[in-house]
């Protein structure tokens, strides 16, 4: 059979960001998959060199709307590492708080995302509304639902008064009770099991190789976890467990991601019940350095990295960003390699890319020369559709 | 157990359940208390000492000087809502109302003064 | 082991191949090497140590040279290893046939930093439009944006 190419781009089937995938398919099974990015490079890197650490404290919250508080608490850790400051207990049990929160919030999210990529809308819309329940939490707490704007440079902004702390307890216990239900759904509900179980599998060898991160990488029982491994904030007193699956594919995947969450709100409940007293932050001095630290964080898509080298000025001298799903492109390039047209979109949902790829699909058949754009909702609709007419599993 | 329609169950409590969204703008959700929305700005507490320019990271607040006064603008169309000019100011002259509806016909209006 | 064992166990075992090993904290740990001996650092932390894992490869521009930090993450120790290259020749070996994870962040490295990376597979631009042709490598000091030469004087630190 002829190999036909499609680009696939940039724009995205699972998120609304840009990436281009060029796939080479041989009827319905893709033989190659390469990977072009950076249709939203903004250069941050670049302009944190021209802004006061202060600054720098918003500027990097603005790399990633969904995981946004992790990279604050990354260049916050690199510029306290640099000065040598020890934020105060309290401070960081509520910026672990946040961490935590923010974890759940994006995977309860990604179980929606990929509920509707396989066709299960119903996941999708009460997922989202479960979600509804940390983003309060979030809200009240920190003023805000996306970029909190909580964590600074010696500590977290705000208190946490009592009647906040009730509403999480209040707000955990509803949704662990909740997550053992997705628990059941994703074990044990069909359209799950059929669209995800031996799709998009990553061996053990081939994540480690291609340096897979966050839960692709113990979805491929792979037991690497920042948290546990390098432990930041208040992670080193949190009794939890790392989650891996031995299943290798996107199903494992998502079984990780809801076995972490309930993990997650685990670690809430028990920060709130044993909260530290004392001060939230220690004032900080506006130059730093000179001196060079590295921070990493497991961010709900894996480990992100930050490398400041300050040089006593008060604004960095060059400041590294890695954020998670860089690190996971090279994999899922790999695992598209025998994959369906259809599974395409699960394939790329699965790793939960945060800056992406594909919403128009050009499918150019070079013997008969006809050529075809398809929107995102059409691949959408073919692969549900593709399913719903053969049942291949 | 592999089987099909174990949402269902939940399907069905929903229905004696109010919708989870609300009809915006006919209804508004109520935001909390700390919730940073537009700046209110009070001159009469004002020294005109910069702090707050010094430290917005998206140069929504500027120093301007009128009736030879030194006092900050903020343009609410650049502004991020970090609330960092509400710390960084030493005279409490800056306040995060809860105000969110921002949206004006005239670019103008949402600059505070 | 703790750190400062590991910092000991790795000046033995890397010998003359680096030029110091040193810890400014727990589980951070740097070599300083050179760049004809940057594969062979690798490799040993591959054979010996089990690295696997390439977390990323910091660039800076030191005015007269460049420097690259390689981010490698053993078990529970971040190590980096800091290789320094005059800028009139920024060549560097690849390390992909070792850490295939690296291929991604050598082409950042070239592209941005300009550094040469020297039997890299596939060394299309990633992150910079096909069309950037020659105008420059974004991150070294002394760039400046081709399409807006004199950024707007404005207060408040937005530049
Ligand atoms: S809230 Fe933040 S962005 Fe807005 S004016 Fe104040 S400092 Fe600037
Ligand atoms: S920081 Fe406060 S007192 Fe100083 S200029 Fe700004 S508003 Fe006025």
């Amino acid at each position: 059979m002829a190999e036909v190419r499609i680009p696939i781009g940039p724009q995205h089937p699972a998120l609304k960001e840009p990436e281009r995938f060029m796939i080479t398919v041989e009827g319905e099974t893709v033989v190659d998959a390469d990977i072009k990015i950076g249709h939203i490079h903004r250069g941050i890197e670049k302009l944190a060199e021209t802004k006061t650490y202060v600054q720098n404290q918003y500027l990097t919250e603005r790399i990633c709307g969904i995981c946004s508080f992790t990279h604050t608490t990354n260049f916050c850790q690199v510029t306290e590492y640099v000065l040598g400051t020890d934020p105060p207990p309290r401070g960081l049990y509520l910026r672990t708080l946040v961490n935590e929160l923010e974890r759940i919030h994006s995977h309860l999210l990604w179980l929606g995302v990929a509920g509707h990529e396989m066709g299960f809308d119903t996941l999708f819309m009460y997922s989202w509304d479960d979600r509804e329940i940390v983003q309060d939490i979030l809200e009240h707490l920190t003023g805000n639902r996306v970029n909190y704007a909580y964590n600074c440079v010696g500590g977290v902004r705000r208190d946490i008064t009592d009647a906040q702390k009730q509403m999480i307890i209040r707000g955990m216990d509803a949704l662990l009770e909740r997550m053992d239900y997705y628990v059941k759904v994703a074990l044990n509900e069909k359209t799950i099991l059929k669209r995800t179980q031996g799709v998009g599998i990553l061996t053990t060898e081939d994540a480690k190789r291609l340096c897979a991160v966050g839960p692709r990488l113990r979805a491929s029982n792979v037991k690497v976890d920042v948290r546990k491994d390098d432990p930041y904030a208040a992670y080193g007193e949190l009794p939890f467990e790392v989650i891996t699956s031995d299943t290798l594919d996107v199903h494992a995947q998502v079984v990780v991601r809801a076995l972490e969450t309930v993990e997650s709100i685990k670690m809430c409940k028990y920060m709130m019940q044993n909260l530290p007293a004392g001060e939230i932050r220690v004032k900080v001095p506006k130059k730093v350095g000179p001196g060079e630290a590295t921070s990493h964080t497991e961010a709900p898509r894996g480990e992100d990295i930050h490398h400041l080298r300050a040089n006593g000025t008060d604004k960095p001298e060059r400041l590294k960003v890695r954020a998670p799903t860089l690190a996971n492109i090279l994999n899922v390039q790999h695992t598209l390699k025998g994959a369906n047209i259809a599974d395409i979109p699960l394939v790329v949902a699965g790793i939960d890319p945060c800056m992406g790829c594909m919403d128009r699909v050009l499918i150019i058949d070079k013997d008969r020369e006809t050529s075809k754009v398809w929107e995102k909702e059409e691949l959408r609709k073919y692969s549900i559709e593709w399913y719903e007419g053969e049942p291949h599993r | 157990m592999k089987t099909t329609g174990v949402m269902i169950p939940t399907l069905l409590g929903r229905i004696s359940k109010k919708p989870v969204t609300v009809l915006y703008p006919f209804e508004k959700l109520e935001v909390p208390p700390g919730f940073r929305g537009k700046i209110k700005f009070h001159l009469d507490k004002c020294i005109g000492c910069g702090m707050c320019a010094k430290d917005c990271v998206s140069a929504a607040c500027i120093m301007i000087e009128k009736d030879d006064k030194k006092r900050p603008i903020f343009d609410m169309d650049k502004c991020t809502f970090c609330g960092q000019c509400e710390e960084s100011c030493p005279k409490d002259a800056i306040e995060m109302t809860e105000e969110y509806e921002l949206a004006h016909l005239n670019r103008g209006e949402v600059i505070v003064e | 082991m703790t750190t400062q064992e590991m910092v000991q166990k790795l000046t033995g075992s890397l010998g003359a191949m680096v030029d110091s090993v040193e810890s400014p904290k727990e589980r951070r740990v740097y070599i300083n090497t050179k760049r004809e001996n940057l594969l062979g650092v690798v490799k040993h932390l591959k054979e010996q140590y089990g690295a696997y894992h390439i977390s990323t490869i910091t660039s800076f521009d030191n005015g007269d040279e460049l420097e690259l930090l390689y981010h490698v993450f053993i078990d529970t120790t971040f190590m980096s290893i800091r290789v320094k290259l005059p800028k009139s020749d920024p060549t560097v070996n690849t390390i992909t046939p070792i850490l295939p994870g690296a291929v991604l962040y050598e082409r950042e490295i070239s592209e941005l930093m300009g550094v040469k990376v020297k039997g890299h597979p596939d060394m299309r631009l990633l992150l910079l439009p096909e069309n950037w042709g020659n105008k420059g490598f974004p991150l070294r000091k002394d760039w400046v944006d081709p399409r807006r030469p004199e950024p707007p004087a404005t207060e408040g630190g937005d530049a």
